[in-house]
């Protein structure tokens, strides 16, 4: 616990870590705040308020159906955000299991493992996810489980490669000596190193995903009307691109905002990471 | 505690090769030692002598190609590589690097108390009492408990290592290279200590590429080159 | 030969960009084709000391005083100035040469380098020749292959062979036998001085180098404390560091070394005091007080 009270004090410390951190926390306090404080609602037509600039009454315009956008936004940040956050758990915890399994276990099981990721990372992510939600359906739990499918196998083999370099170190030879026993070192030794080390990865390369959400989202794979999300949104905006470039602007300086966040957090997390600070020599 | 043995190690005709075919490459080739309690052996060798490994074989870290190693006078095999746990305890070229980065020292310097083999394990309260208690014996009185490898010295980081393994009670350490990295100042102590460790009973292996360091710390030296150990005088 | 040094550091004092001092008021002279080994532990601040003389010190260190390498001033010089002078009038040996080398590189590229960094392409032969008067065998052949392929020890060689094709007056070694075994650690550092060039040669190691240098300078927090021909440094050591660092230093047929308990100073502690005053079996009231001078070769008010 003490460790990863500090890793966000040194983030905090951390000026891009800092600019990060606020910007996340913007983010976030928005969508699941803003929903609740504003009222228009993001599905409510009004046809008499249709294709409006932003205005007074609704701050960031209105779409074809008179939606307020500000409110389709925040509702679909909700949506983006989400689903990011849990396609990347969902892919750090299989990863983490597989790669971990893959790094201690005997050779036949661990060629069979990364047999497996081999497969997986020959197809192009994208493909791949269209492929799933092309079996199952579109639906946005579909896109998640799509996304999550294609993603894991890159994190495995990274789990497993500081599986790897983590078994050559001192202090498991010590615990091994010490008759300590292979599942105790991986739960207190392995484990929380590899995960941090995925961790770090994993934020660098959360803005891929949002984006990946987002264009999965815009070719009709994910949310079906009249749901909100970011990258539904910005294909919905494709047909008022010059009569009203507002429906376009809000969504993509959105996704520009939560990947920028994702993207500052990460850099300075690979800074910050590693426990303790080692001094000059 | 184990009936005390005559030879807490003995390790006979050890080989290992890696490799195979033209390929293949004998690191340590016919290995064979033996030593009693309070006894510090120096094995002497340049880097790719066979040094490292031949302490890792007698470590049971790695499965040896040929022959046997008897620690507390049980034999070590492929299934039991550690048949007696905690019985030898390493101390390592770089000191840091043999602590976990993520833990506080006094968790890794308990941590052979969590050890199944043993009859009871301690809670946290009585783990981090032990470990404040034995701070002084090996110099670092005064350093926090909670700190992090990161934030000590690499000599005070050794020290760290050495309470680790006296606190597993070892009747052998296994040392590699174990004051390479330090300053001379630094290393001056931790000599103290392994040899505070003999004085009490356990029995040393050292292996390095230091003569002088070697002289001044060992009852014996082996010299090894090209895999091959001398003899014993 | 000319008696005008060909390396002069003159109250030369270097401050990290965060405001701790690395080294104070060194003052140091190298005449040409002698060797000077500069001693001490871990952050005493001799690589730092030998590393202003060839600007590679990291962005925001400031260096105060005087470095005149070859008469041409070093200190504060501009980029252009040490580009110039790298190569030709100081080279510069490090203590790892598998960083040194690009190991996408062939060997001889490297040596090449020393050339090439100055805009002009080797003299055919120019680099075998190099290798083979440093003991390389088949220099042809060798040449051609990667680093890792070579060992250390000749690998080391090679940097050194880079370092002096221009032959320069003035070689910086830092640590330069660190990462090698004790036999290949004499060849290097004889290889060192069968350049012809003066030495600075900085190491932690006081009983490896001392036998190849004419004078031996031992650095402790930052500053010079004793400084004087080798044989008399290490024979007769009159500083209290320096009779601690050899008494803790192993020797063959002799006992346990003596431990020196305590750490050294910490560059950010700017008190004006003696900097091994908490360590000193002498120490006295006035060590608190003043910084000794460095006079007669030895910075101690006791002596």
């Amino acid at each position: 616990m003490a460790v990863r009270r500090g890793v966000l004090r040194r983030l905090a410390a951390h000026p891009t870590g800092r600019a990060g951190l606020l910007l996340t926390g913007a983010l976030i306090a928005a969508v699941l705040v803003g929903p609740l404080v504003i009222e228009h609602s993001p599905t409510a037509i009004d046809l008499a308020r249709k294709l409006r600039a932003p205005d007074g009454a609704n701050l960031l315009g209105t779409d074809q159906f008179g939606r307020d956008q500000l409110a389709r936004v925040l509702e679909g940040g909700r949506r983006s955000l989400g689903a990011a956050a849990l396609v990347m758990v969902g892919a750090m915890g299989i990863s983490l299991t597989i790669g971990v399994t893959a790094g201690m276990a005997g050779r036949l099981l661990d060629a069979v493992a990364m047999r497996v990721v081999d497969v997986l990372l020959a197809l192009p992510g994208l493909i791949l996810a269209l492929a799933v939600v092309g079996v199952l359906g579109p639906s946005f739990t579909n896109l998640m489980l799509a996304m999550v499918i294609s993603s894991w196998a890159y994190y495995a083999r990274l789990a497993r490669s500081y599986v790897l370099a983590a078994r050559q170190r001192g202090d498991i030879m010590a615990a091994r000596m010490a008759g300590i026993g292979w599942p105790r070192i991986v739960a207190g030794h392995i484990v929380p190193a590899v995960a941090t080390q995925l961790i770090v990865v994993a934020t660098l390369d959360l803005g891929g995903v949002i984006v990946a959400i987002a264009s999965l989202s815009f070719l009709g794979l994910g949310v079906q009307p009249p749901d909100a999300e970011w990258g539904a949104m910005l294909s919905e905006s494709r047909l008022f691109f010059s009569t009203a470039p507002w429906l376009l602007a809000a969504p993509a300086t959105a996704i520009l905002l939560a990947v920028t966040a994702a993207n500052l957090i990460g850099d300075a997390l690979r800074d910050v990471a590693a426990p303790g600070r080692e001094g000059t020599g | 505690m184990p009936a005390p043995v005559t030879f807490p190690l003995v390790a006979g005709g050890l080989v290992k090769r890696y490799g195979r075919g033209s390929k293949q490459v004998t690191a340590v080739a016919n290995a064979s030692l033996r030593l009693r309690a309070g006894e510090i052996v120096g094995i002497h060798g340049a880097s790719g002598s066979g040094k490292s490994t031949l302490l890792r074989l007698l470590a049971g870290v790695e499965r040896p190609t040929a022959g046997t190693v008897r620690l507390q006078g049980r034999a070590t095999d492929a299934r039991r590589p550690h048949p007696a746990p905690g019985a030898a305890m390493p101390i390592l070229q770089d000191p840091v690097g043999s602590l976990d980065p993520r833990w506080p020292i006094w968790r890794s310097i308990t941590e052979p108390l969590t050890a199944p083999h043993r009859p009871r394990r301690p809670a946290r309260s009585e783990r981090r009492e032990l470990a404040a208690r034995q701070l002084a014996t090996v110099g670092l009185q005064g350093i926090d408990l909670d700190a992090l490898p990161g934030e000590l010295s690499r000599g005070q980081c050794q020290r760290v290592a050495i309470l680790r393994a006296l606190v597993a009670e070892p009747a052998v350490v296994l040392a590699d290279e174990p004051t390479s990295a330090l300053d001379v100042s630094v290393s001056a102590g931790i000599l103290h200590l392994l040899a505070g460790m003999a004085e009490r009973g356990a029995a040393l292996v050292v292996v390095s590429h230091d003569l002088a360091m070697l002289d001044v710390l060992c009852h014996h030296l082996l010299p090894m080159h090209a895999g091959h150990l001398g003899q014993p005088p | 030969m000319t008696t005008e040094p060909v390396l002069a550091y003159r109250r030369v004092s270097v401050v990290y960009p965060g405001g701790a001092w690395a080294a104070r008021d060194i003052d140091l002279v190298l005449g040409a084709g002698s060797c000077l080994a500069l001693v001490g532990e871990s952050g005493c601040g001799k690589t730092t000391i030998a590393r202003a003389a060839v600007g590679i010190l990291p962005e925001g260190t400031r260096v105060e005083g005087s470095i005149r390498v070859c008469g041409a001033e070093v200190a504060g010089a501009s980029r252009s100035v040490m580009r110039q002078l790298r190569g030709r009038a100081i080279g510069y040996v490090g203590q790892d040469p598998y960083e040194a080398c690009n190991p996408l590189h062939r060997v001889g590229r490297h040596v090449a380098e020393a050339w090439l960094a100055h805009g002009r392409r080797p003299p055919p032969g120019a680099v075998s020749r190099r290798l083979g008067s440093l003991g390389i065998p088949s220099p042809d052949v060798t040449a051609k292959r990667y680093p890792h392929e070579w060992s250390g020890g000749m690998l080391q060689r090679a940097t050194i062979a880079a370092a002096s094709a221009h032959v320069p007056p003035v070689i910086v070694a830092d640590e330069p036998t660190t990462a090698l075994d004790a036999d290949r650690a004499d060849a290097v550092l004889r290889d060192l001085r069968a350049t012809g060039a003066a030495v600075l040669l900085v190491s932690h190691d006081l009983a490896a180098v001392a036998g190849h240098a004419e004078q031996v300078a031992v650095c402790y927090g930052g500053r010079i404390v004793e400084i004087g021909p080798a044989h008399a440094v290490m024979g007769d050591p009159r500083h209290p560091y320096t009779r601690a660092l050899l008494t803790a230093t192993p020797r063959l047929g002799c006992g346990l070394p003596t431990p020196l308990p305590g750490a050294p100073p910490l560059p950010t502690d700017h008190r004006r005091r003696c900097p091994f005053t908490d360590r000193c079996p002498e120490a006295v009231d006035a060590c608190e007080q003043q910084v000794p001078p460095l006079v007669g070769g030895v910075a101690c008010l006791r002596r």
